[in-house]
C-alpha cells in the first residue's frame, strides 16, 4: 500500500519538472521580451535615455503619418501576390513530376531543388547581387554575349526589376520546400484511387486536377498560412541583396525603398539609424504582427471556403 | 510512352539546371583572379583557387567557422534536449493543466520570431551577455516546434507497455526518460538536431543585433563583412562565401533524407 502511493506521487511530480525548463525559459526568454516590446512601442525609449509613456503615439504616427511603413508592407504583399501562386503551382508541377512513374532518378532532381531551400539566407542575397550586378553580373554579361541587349542594365537600379529580382530569389529559395511538401503529400495518396480514376478512363490531367489538387488541399493550407506569416516577415535577402556586395555602397530598402519589408524596417529604426529608436521600432514589430494575424485569418477563411464550393 | 518520358527528364533537368546554376557560378567565380572576372564571362574554373585561399585565410574567416560551429552544436543540444523531456511528459503522463499547456504551446508556434526581439536585445543586455554566443545559444531552450515535434513522435512511436513495464521494475521516472525512451527516439532527434542545427548555422539578424565584435562573428555575419574587408578583391570575397555554403551541401548530402522526413512527417499528417 505504502509502496502504491509512493508511486503514484512520484509520478504526479515528474511530468512537471520534465516541463519546467521549457515553460521557465519560455517566460524569461521569449514571454517576457514580447510583452516588454509591447511596453516598449507604449514609450519614447531611445539610445538617449528617453523613456516616457506616450501611449499609442507610436502607432498613430506609423498608421497614419508613416508613409514608409505602408510601402514596407505593400512592398512583401506584392512580392507574395506573385511568388506564393506561382510556388503553389510550379510546386505541384514539379513534384507531379518527379513523381510520375517515368522518372528514375528522383532522389536528384529532389535534392537539386531542395539544396537553395538549405543555404544562409545571407548567402541567397549576395549571389543573387552578384549575379544581377549592374556592371560586373554574370546576367548582363551573358544577354549582352549573346546579343540579347546593347546596354548593360541596371536590374538593382530601378523599382520594377529590382522587385522582380527578390520575387525570382524568394522564389527560387522556397521553390524546394514545396515540392518537398507535395512530393511526401501525394505519396500519402492511396495509389487504388489512382487505379481506379485510370480504368474509368480519366485522362492524367483529370487525375491532376481532380483528385491529387483536392486531395493535397490540407497541405495547401499549411504552406500557404505558413508562408504568409514568413513572407510578412522576409528580411535577410533582401536586405543583403543591396548590402553593397557587389555595388560597394550599401542602399536602405532598395532602390525608392523598392524593396523595404517591415523587419528591415524594424530592424533599421531600433539598431541600425542614428537615432536607436526602440519605441517606434517595437511599434513596427506588434504593427507588422498585427497584420500577420489579420492575414493568416483572412486566408484561412479563404482556403476553406473554396473547398466547400466545390 | 517513350517521347513523353524523354520530354519529362528533360524538362525536369532544366530546371534542376537552373536551381543548381547559382551555386555553380559562385564555385567557380571563387577560382578567378580578381581582374579576370570581368573580361570574359566565367563559365569554366580558372586557377587561382590557392591564392584567393590566401586571402581569406588572412581574415578570420576560420574564427567565423569555429564560431558558428560550436554555437550550432550547443544550440541543437539545447533545443533537442529540452523538447524531448518535455515532449516526454506532454506525450506520456497525465497531469492537470496539461491540455491547457499544450494548447498553449501550439499557440506560441503562430507568433512571429522577431516579435520580441528588441527586449530580447536589451535584456540580454542587462544580464551582460551581449557580445558573448549566450543569446545565441539560450534562444533555443524554448522552441515550441521542437516540443510540438517530439510530443507528436513520442506518443506514437514508443509503446506505454514498455515504460510500464519499466515502472513496475522499479526503474525511476528520469531512469525511464534515459534509458527507455531517448534511444526510441534516435530518428526524431536527428532530424529536430538537424533543423535546429540549419536554423542556428543560418541565423544573421539575432547575431546581427547581439555582437559587434568582429572576432565573435559567426558565418553569415564573417561572409557578410567579406566585402567590406576585401573591398577590392571580389574573387576572394566570392571563395568565403563559397566556404561558407560549402559546409551546408554537405551537411545536406548526408542528413538530407532525415530532414525531409523530419520537415514533412508533421505537418503532413494533419
Amino acid at each position: 500500500m505504502m509502496q502504491k502511493s509512493n508511486g503514484i506521487s512520484s509520478k504526479n511530480k515528474w511530468p512537471y519538472l520534465f516541463i519546467t525548463p521549457y515553460f521557465l525559459s519560455y517566460a524569461v526568454l521569449s514571454l517576457f521580451p514580447i510583452l516588454f516590446t509591447l511596453y516598449i512601442s507604449l514609450t519614447d525609449w531611445d539610445l538617449y535615455g528617453n523613456r516616457n509613456f506616450i501611449g499609442l503615439g507610436n502607432y498613430t504616427q506609423l498608421f497614419f503619418h508613416d508613409a514608409f511603413f505602408w510601402k514596407s508592407l505593400l512592398n512583401v504583399i506584392i512580392f507574395m501576390a506573385v511568388y506564393l501562386p506561382a510556388l503553389v503551382l510550379m510546386g505541384m508541377l514539379v513534384a507531379s513530376l518527379i513523381e510520375s512513374k517515368l522518372i528514375r532518378r528522383k532522389t536528384f532532381f529532389r535534392l537539386s531543388v531542395f539544396s537553395a531551400y538549405m543555404t544562409t539566407p545571407v548567402a541567397v542575397g549576395i549571389i543573387f547581387s552578384l549575379l544581377f550586378d549592374w556592371q560586373g553580373g554574370f546576367f548582363n554579361n551573358m544577354l549582352m554575349e549573346l546579343g540579347l541587349i546593347q546596354e548593360k542594365i541596371n536590374w538593382l537600379g530601378s523599382v520594377s526589376s529590382s522587385r522582380w529580382v527578390v520575387i525570382l530569389m524568394v522564389f527560387w529559395k522556397n521553390l524546394g520546400y514545396f515540392v518537398m511538401f507535395y512530393t511526401a503529400g501525394m505519396a500519402s495518396i492511396d495509389t487504388s484511387i489512382y487505379e481506379a480514376a485510370v480504368i474509368d478512363g480519366a485522362s492524367s490531367k483529370d487525375v491532376f486536377t481532380r483528385i491529387t489538387i483536392p486531395l493535397l488541399k490540407p497541405i495547401n493550407l499549411f504552406l500557404i498560412i505558413t508562408s504568409i506569416i514568413s513572407g510578412l516577415q522576409l528580411v535577410e535577402e533582401p536586405m543583403l541583396l543591396f548590402s553593397g556586395w557587389s555595388s560597394g555602397s550599401s542602399m536602405v530598402g532598395g532602390p525608392d525603398g523598392s524593396t523595404f519589408t517591415p523587419i528591415w524596417y524594424m530592424f533599421d529604426a531600433s539598431f541600425n539609424g542614428s537615432a536607436f529608436k526602440y519605441g517606434k521600432g517595437a511599434a513596427i514589430a506588434y504593427g507588422t504582427f498585427l497584420f500577420i494575424a489579420l492575414f493568416s485569418v483572412v486566408g484561412m477563411k479563404w482556403i476553406n471556403r473554396d473547398g466547400e464550393d466545390k | 510512352m517513350r517521347a513523353k518520358k524523354f520530354f519529362t527528364v528533360l524538362l525536369l533537368s532544366l530546371i534542376a539546371i537552373a536551381f543548381l546554376f547559382p551555386f555553380y557560378m559562385m564555385i567557380v567565380m571563387g577560382t578567378y583572379y580578381s581582374e579576370d572576372l570581368f573580361k570574359q564571362l566565367p563559365i569554366l574554373p580558372s586557377g587561382y583557387l590557392l591564392e584567393n585561399l590566401k586571402t581569406i585565410m588572412s581574415a578570420s574567416f576560420l574564427r567565423n567557422y569555429w564560431n558558428s560551429f560550436y554555437v550550432a552544436v550547443l544550440f541543437t543540444l539545447v533545443t533537442v534536449g529540452v523538447a524531448s523531456i518535455t515532449g516526454f511528459a506532454f506525450a506520456k503522463y497525465e497531469f492537470k493543466g496539461k491540455n491547457a499547456l499544450y494548447g498553449f504551446i501550439l499557440l506560441t508556434m503562430m507568433i512571429p520570431g522577431h516579435l520580441g526581439l528588441i527586449a530580447y536585445v536589451m535584456e540580454m543586455k542587462w544580464f551582460h551577455l551581449n557580445n558573448t554566443h549566450a543569446p545565441l545559444i539560450l534562444a533555443g531552450l524554448n522552441n515550441a516546434f521542437g516540443v510540438f515535434f517530439m510530443t507528436q513522435f513520442i506518443r506514437s512511436s514508443v509503446p506505454t507497455e514498455v515504460i510500464e513495464s519499466a515502472r513496475i521494475d522499479g526503474s525511476s521516472e528520469p531512469g525511464i526518460l534515459t534509458r527507455i525512451v531517448i534511444p526510441f527516439l534516435m530518428p526524431a532527434i536527428s532530424t529536430l538536431g538537424l533543423i535546429s542545427f540549419l536554423g542556428s548555422w543560418n541565423g544573421y539578424l539575432l547575431p546581427l543585433v547581439t555582437i559587434n565584435k568582429p572576432e565573435l562573428y559567426t558565418l553569415p555575419l564573417g561572409i557578410a563583412n567579406l566585402s567590406t574587408v576585401f573591398r577590392t578583391n571580389y574573387s576572394a570575397s566570392i571563395l568565403g562565401l563559397t566556404l561558407g555554403t560549402l559546409p551546408l551541401i554537405i551537411l545536406f548530402l548526408f542528413g538530407s533524407k532525415t530532414l525531409v522526413r523530419g520537415l514533412t512527417g508533421g505537418a503532413v499528417k494533419g
